[in-house]
């Protein structure tokens, strides 16, 4: 064991060794597609987590219960016991009310307008870019809309709501800008406004209000505490967006099935890159069988070389994996830049082990698979041929 | 019961190979091929190229199956053995000389013949000292760190006789191992062999189609017409 040892580490990486080339353009592949489908993983769930995140921080929170009433003091006694649940972080009052936004300019933008306690994690991720944010009488509108309406200007509101003659009446009320805000996520900013609720039945008085429940429990189980409590309509965020969640999961789907084909792309590589070492190697193993070793040697020696390459290639690619995560923070205004979204980068270790076993496994199948043919020549045809099918 | 002094036999041996790769009517090299070989002697088998010499060598040596007929080597029949048993004969009892050297190109000299004595059995240090010990006996005690495109065909061919020797192995085959060497290489490597092989009493089948080489040996063949006959 110790001279095929010997022999596996000098046919893989030594100097003297004439293919050393072939092996370290095998471990550079593995490494590559190794550290290819890291980081497409860890983009593609950063992204979703970041997508899931912002619905649940500023879209929908995780929990959503619908009172069918405007009574804004009983809504808030409802957040009050809802608040005592253990399971349950934040309870606040919130209403959203469509509406078109018209600047000063002429320009119009369809959104909504938001009055809501703020409170929890909708709060801490809510920036203020200019002014204070719900001020009584004033709304606040985003960043990524001060080219239409900035701060201190009366916009006009048009809200679209339910009449008795015709299905939506328009009313159209003056309100002044009192600040400018900024939350990670772009499609809430173009296309919300916010105030707090007092000013938001000021201006509309028969608005339904909503309850937004955070928690870190399982908000099924969350729905099931608060279903319990008797108030009107209780939805989880994945109910809420389901065509939304329903996309997510068909692009995870997706993103599962393009990993796959990656990990294919991966093990042709090493069948071929093993094949391709092992040709290279054909008349030293005829050599090394003509002296005396047995096939099983033989092949265990080949088998020990494709896993070294295989171990060596996967480590550098680990190292590679890690160390692009741990420079992608200098990288992070750029994706900004360019993707609008602000990413957490993170690998999964149970998956980068997964990943590895089965580079590791296969290189070792395949260079068996390959020794066991060639060694199915008798050795003078190994000598004789360039390479033996 | 006296020891047989018989090393190789032998009998009514025939290999034939396809006429293409895919196949096609067979071509007949070896036709009931008899012959025997006794211990510290040495047969020389000559023919025109292409006559089958070097498929009879492999043949011999297990390297290449034949069509039928027996190859005993030390009373073992050769055909029937397994690898295990097959590999342990070649690495203890067989010696190999090819006409290009066939070194392990990515090691040394002295890892050349030391790895033959490993798969021998030895350990590193004893196959160690054999290797070196058999190198000065092939004068090749100051190349022992180059490797096999470090050294000329000269040289490569006494690593090759060191490499077939170092197990003491009870008989060399050679396939024209001064076949790509030019004459006063050749000269050098000829009588480094025979000199050995009557040292160490070794037997020997020598390839070769230079007739004066093959007349150093106790016999000497020729093969035509697919058999071999004592060439007078």
């Amino acid at each position: 064991m110790r001279l095929l040892l010997q022999l596996a580490t000098r046919y893989a990486f030594s100097r003297q060794n004439r293919h050393r080339g072939t092996s370290v353009r095998i471990a550079l592949g593995l490494a590559l597609c190794l550290f290819a489908i890291v980081a497409v993983l860890s983009f593609m769930q950063a992204l979703q987590r970041n997508q899931f995140e912002d619905i649940r921080t500023f879209e929908s929170f995780d929990i959503q219960i619908d009172l069918q009433s405007n009574d804004y003091v009983t809504a808030k006694e409802a957040t009050k016991q809802i608040e005592e649940l253990e399971s349950v972080q934040h309870a606040f009052v919130y209403a959203d009310i469509p509406v078109i936004a018209q600047g000063i300019d002429g320009s119009t933008i369809a959104g909504r307008l938001r009055g809501i306690e703020g409170k929890g994690r909708f709060l801490s991720n809510l920036n203020s870019y200019r002014g204070f944010l719900f001020q009584e009488g004033q709304i606040a509108s985003s960043y990524s809309n001060t080219r239409s309406l900035d701060m201190g200007e009366s916009i006009t509101l048009t809200f679209l709501k339910k009449g008795r003659q015709a299905t939506v009446v328009p009313s159209r009320r003056e309100i002044e800008v009192g600040a400018i805000y900024y939350t990670s996520s772009y499609d809430f900013d173009h296309s919300t406004f916010l105030c707090d609720v007092g000013t938001l039945l000021a201006l509309q008085g028969d608005v339904p209000l909503k309850i937004g429940v955070f928690t870190l429990e399982d908000v099924n189980v969350v729905k099931g505490e608060i279903v319990q409590l008797g108030y009107g309509q209780t939805n989880t965020w994945m109910e809420i967006n389901a065509s939304l969640y329903g996309a997510m999961e068909l692009e995870q789907k997706m993103m599962a099935l393009m990993l796959f084909l990656m990990v294919v792309v991966i093990l042709v590589h090493i069948r071929n890159s093993s094949r391709r070492l092992l040709l290279a190697k054909q008349t030293e193993i005829a050599m090394l069988r003509a002296i005396g070793l047995t096939k099983a040697k033989v092949q265990t020696l080949f088998v020990l070389q494709a896993v070294v390459v295989a171990v060596i290639g996967s480590l550098v690619g680990i190292f590679l994996s890690y160390g692009g995560i741990a420079i992608y923070p200098t990288i992070s205004s750029y994706v900004y830049r360019s993707m609008g979204v602000h990413l957490e980068l993170e690998i999964r270790s149970m998956e980068l082990l997964v990943l590895f076993i089965v580079i590791v496994v296969f290189s070792l199948l395949a260079s068996y698979h390959g020794t066991h043919r060639i060694l199915k020549a008798d050795i003078m045809e190994m000598f004789t041929h360039d390479e033996v099918n | 019961m006296m020891k047989s002094t018989e090393v190789l036999t032998l009998e009514q041996v025939s290999k034939s190979f396809p006429a293409t790769l895919r196949g096609g009517e067979p071509i007949q090299i070896l036709e009931g091929v008899t012959l025997s070989l006794n211990r510290s002697t040495s047969i020389a088998i000559t023919g025109r190229s292409g006559s089958g010499k070097s498929t009879l060598l492999q043949v011999s040596a297990g390297l290449l199956s034949a069509d039928s007929g027996s190859i005993r080597f030390e009373g073992k029949e050769i055909p029937k053995l397994d690898d295990e048993h097959l590999s342990r004969l070649r690495s203890r009892s067989m010696g190999f000389i090819f006409q290009s050297s066939l070194l392990l190109d990515d090691f040394t000299a002295l890892e050349n013949v030391q790895i033959s004595a490993m798969i021998a059995g030895f350990s590193e240090k004893e196959a160690s000292r054999k290797a070196l010990e058999m190198l000065e006996l092939v004068g090749m005690q100051d190349r022992l760190s180059h490797t096999s495109d470090q050294l000329s065909g000269g040289e490569r061919q006494r690593v090759a006789i060191a490499r077939a020797l170092v197990n003491e192995p009870s008989l060399i085959f050679a396939d024209e191992p001064t076949g790509s060497l030019d004459e006063r290489n050749a000269a050098l490597v000829e009588d480094l062999l025979f000199s050995l092989v009557a040292e160490r009493e070794v037997a020997l089948m020598l390839i070769t189609h230079n007739l004066p080489f093959a007349k150093r040996c106790n016999t000497v063949y020729q093969l035509h017409n697919r058999i071999v006959e004592v060439r007078s």
